[in-house]
């Protein structure tokens, strides 16, 4: 009996301790809660230094010995470990290790990087897996979500270093970027990612139009894509159909619009690729977007100063009676939401369809493919201006879809500041800014040695004779030639993540070229949504409310893109359910931080 | 007057007009789900061995179009699907042979009630089953001994299912308790009991087992996913699964590999057939297994 006393006495004190304890932890409210908006980030400022300067932009540690800044080069040989993300389409080779990208790197720093290779399908999990038991490498690149591991404790909160990598400091100075780092940064106002820095956001995703058809059914894109809409758009494809039916080249019930990238694997269910450009036509966001940094489908409205949600706005409704009219009309077949990529793909290559969502990466492969079927010379795409949206006052919106000015980025196992000590790990930060974000180190991993693989004449950067490459969009012209990117390594995605203008856009073709000036000319970027922070129980709560709640904005998105709920007369159900799904909950907590941190 | 029956001719019992409509349609029914079950694989077929442009062009449905064997040549003689495939052969067998071994020596002492401690050692090993260490504890321990990227740490995390150990167990208990004393007379150690009398006469239960670890290591990813880093070292289980799977991101879509459908196809195709080629005639012992073990204990 006594003994049961005990037992129980202890039990108690242990649930009691244990309450206390996650009540001290809990506490977190929107205005206690430190904001990157509270936080002065304007500017990153470098350390002082003692370092010897070499007056060419480099310092010299003395006491470890290395050269750091425009160039990096340790004394003594140097190994750090780093994940590699190995892509089926580039798989890794020796030749990489005794010749390629990862020999120059070590001919020029002295740095060796001890690799573990993991498939790309795979990647995500294995990094998570690394990370949570502690048993990750160094240097983890390629990450676009770095969340998961803020909480555990697994990597460094790299800002906290930014101040000893002066590439990385002079870009993000140079360009503003603070705008866009605030993003990524958490509820202590630092960020646990070196986030890949681009000049100026590029619209990658856009529509391969099959220009012949257009052209003969009368419609000039290079003159329409100046300023229509997406209702415009949906008018000139109907056209086309007439145009195409009358020919004989498909039948009234025939869809001629069937799209990748929006099915039910790569579409994540939400509509994919195809809902989530044309809804930032209209400046809101579809669950496709979603990120960890920010729940995407709130959107910022500048006029009200306020977080909204997209799926009740008079927009959401708007471009959802484009996508109903597209589908009545018997131009896109609904079936995109819910079939494979390669579905899309084979109607467009075999010309049953005459559009098709294309990107860099993918546009060779399209038209190569659209070649074998159809022959060469009997069609011609272009890749257009994406069709704009409308605000409710009927006025067009200029922005183009993509606003953000940053890529993927490397995160920093918490192992590296624990095995080297901080001195060291500095070294190696030192070694990381030279590799990501100097002009050197970008040049080095995207255009491999000047000379021996490329040459650049006037600004303008070329393959040498011997090598072509898919990567960079950059053709075969001779059989001799051999891929650059597959024989070595460089321009693979483990590094090229970002630079100035000149450099992201120095291997585009002259189409490509064509592409971004004509963006350039008639569609501007969008502002960005202010940060907004979470702390780890909001943040908690937020995906709780989220989850169910995009789940079932999804689910409607479907029913109205498919046809199977009409958006003018389920629009009052659709908008109870989502309010049903504490829509209003989640609005308030991000209004509440942002009014918080204004 | 009575009719006379002719005894010396069976009797046939016309069957009501019900049951032979019944046949019939659930016969059809079967039929056709067959068919729904086959049809998956007999694409896979078919495209593995049509050309890419046939397949873009929706050519192929039940029969190759242009058929080729280019796909199987390049699947075979390019990248690492052989030697990952031989892998699998390789783990399959050693691992098969290690886990029957390992789970006999388990589950025989245990069928044992005089056996020291079996009531608290049978209980522990069957809270596995509920509570497992969880993967990352795991993954930790198989660093930690140093087995990572090496072929143990497929093999042995597989070697002791506990389900399959107490299927074991059940069946030995049946074994005659009076044979193994006539051996332990003529001289046998408890060592030799097991290899000499209770071994041979649990050849049932044992190729049942066999057959189970054997599809299990066959199919196994995951673990190779876990602890294998090396390409060369994997099972073309993981190999195809990376081969199948897009990528992980919608940011990454755009570095997507596109496969050729027809390779994607004839490596799916050969991974199977060895289990579907042998699975029709080994499925009975997957039920009688079952049985075995399972009525008595």
């Amino acid at each position: 009996m006594k003994a049961k006393r005990i037992l129980s006495g202890t039990m108690a004190a242990a649930v009691a301790l244990s309450l206390a304890a996650c009540g001290s932890s809990a506490s977190s409210t929107a205005s206690s809660a430190s904001t990157a908006a509270s936080t002065d980030t304007a500017t990153i400022d470098t350390a002082a230094t003692t370092d010897k300067d070499n007056g060419d932009g480099s310092f010299y540690n003395e006491a470890l010995g290395y050269t750091y800044g425009t160039t990096f080069k340790s004394d003594e040989p140097v190994t750090y470990t780093m994940f590699f993300n190995d892509n089926d389409a580039y798989p890794i080779l020796d030749s990489w290790k005794n010749e390629g990208v990862f020999a120059k790197i070590a001919e020029a720093t002295n740095v060796t990087l001890d690799l573990t290779v993991v498939n790309n399908a795979s990647y995500s999990d294995k990094v998570s897996l690394a990370v949570s038991s502690g048993t990750s490498p160094y240097i983890i690149p390629k990450i676009y979500n770095e969340t998961p591991y803020v909480n555990g404790g697994g990597i460094v909160a790299v800002s906290d270093y930014t101040q000893y990598m002066p590439n990385f400091t002079n870009f993000y100075n140079e360009y503003d970027m603070s705008a866009d780092v605030d993003t990524i940064r958490k509820e202590d106002g630092k960020f646990y990612r070196l986030p890949g820095m681009k000049e100026t956001a590029l619209q990658d995703y856009t529509l391969l139009l099959r220009d012949d058809i257009f052209t003969a059914a009368g419609y000039d894109i290079a003159a329409l894509e100046k300023d229509w809409t997406w209702d415009e758009f949906a008018d000139v494809m109907i056209g086309v159909k007439k145009y195409m039916v009358e020919q004989g080249m498909c039948s009234d019930s025939d869809y001629i619009w069937s799209d990748r990238w929006c099915g039910a694997t790569s579409g994540y269910g939400s509509g994919g690729c195809l809902l989530g450009i044309m809804s930032r036509s209209y400046g809101i966001y579809t669950t496709w977007g979603s990120t960890a940094t920010n729940l995407a489908d709130l959107y910022f409205d500048a006029a009200a100063d306020e977080f909204k949600l997209s799926g009740t706005t008079q927009a959401y409704k708007d471009y959802m009676t484009v996508v109903k009219k597209l589908v009545d009309s018997k131009i896109l077949d609904p079936e995109t939401w819910t079939q494979e990529d390669t579905a899309g793909d084979n109607d467009f290559y075999t010309g049953k369809t005459v559009a098709l969502l294309t990107n860099r990466a993918s546009t060779t492969v399209q038209v190569e493919s659209l070649a074998a079927q159809l022959g060469e010379g009997n069609f011609s795409t272009y890749r257009c201006v994406l069709p704009m949206g409308v605000d409710e006052s009927g006025n067009k919106i200029t922005y183009q879809a993509e606003n953000s000015r940053l890529e993927c980025g490397i995160m920093i196992s918490a192992n590296a500041l624990e095995t080297l000590g901080e001195d060291k790990f500095i070294e190696m930060m030192r070694f990381v800014d030279w590799l990501w974000y100097s002009a050197e180190g970008q040049t080095l991993t995207k255009w491999g040695v000047e000379g021996d693989t490329y040459t650049v004449t006037d600004g303008a950067y070329a393959l040498t004779p011997g090598y072509y490459c898919g990567g960079l969009s950059i053709a075969k012209t001779d059989d001799s030639q051999e891929d650059m990117r597959l024989k070595y390594g460089y321009a693979c995605g483990n590094f090229m993540y970002g630079g100035t203008a000149e450099l992201l856009t120095s291997n585009f073709p002259a189409d490509l070229q064509d592409f971004y000036d004509r963006m350039a000319n008639y569609r501007t970027l969008m502002p960005l949504d202010p940060a907004i922070a979470l702390s780890e129980d909001d943040s908690e709560m937020a995906n709780l409310w989220a989850t169910p709640l995009f789940s079932e904005e999804n689910a409607w998105t479907l029913k109205f893109a498919m046809g199977q709920a009409d958006i003018e007369a389920d629009w009052d159900t659709y908008v109870a359910a989502l309010e049903a799904q504490n829509a209003q909950n989640l609005i308030d907590l991000y209004n509440q931080y942002y009014q918080a941190n204004k | 007057m009575t009719k006379e029956v002719d005894f010396s001719k069976p009797t046939k019992i016309k069957e009501p007009m019900g049951y032979r409509v019944f046949t019939v349609a659930n016969t059809v029914l079967m039929a056709v789900i067959c068919l729904a079950m086959l049809y998956p694989f007999l694409y896979l077929v078919a495209q593995s061995f049509s050309s890419a442009d046939a397949i873009i062009a929706g050519k192929v449905s039940l029969w190759p179009v242009e058929f080729s064997v280019s796909t199987y040549a390049y699947v075979l003689t390019g990248g690492d699907f052989l030697r990952n495939y031989g892998n699998t052969i390789l783990y399959s067998v050693v691992g098969t042979c290690c886990a029957l071994f390992s789970s006999a020596l388990l589950a025989y002492p245990m069928s044992k009630p005089e056996l020291r401690g079996n009531k608290i050692v049978g209980p522990l090993i069957i809270f596995t089953m509920y509570f497992g260490g969880g993967m990352i504890p795991n993954y930790i321990l198989m660093i930690t001994l140093g087995l990572r990227d090496t072929v143990a740490a497929f093999i042995l995390p597989g070697m002791i299912s506990t389900y399959y150990v107490i299927l074991m167990r059940s069946f030995f208990a049946g074994v005659p308790r009076e044979l193994e004393e006539a051996g332990e007379i003529d001289g046998l150690n408890k060592w030799g009991v097991f290899l000499r009398i209770a071994l041979p006469l649990s050849k049932p239960i044992i190729a049942t087992m066999a057959l189970f670890y054997l599809v299990q290591y066959w199919n196994d990813w995951f673990d190779a996913f876990l602890y294998l880093d090396t390409q060369s070292k994997w099972p073309v289980a993981y190999f195809l699964r990376n081969l199948i799977s897009t990528s992980q991101t919608v940011e990454d879509a755009a570095e997507t590999l596109s496969i050729s459908a027809n390779i994607k196809s004839c490596a799916m195709v050969l991974t199977a057939a060895p289990i579907v080629c042998v699975y029709p005639f080994i499925q009975k012992y997957f039920v009688q297994g079952m049985m075995l073990g399972g009525v008595k204990g």
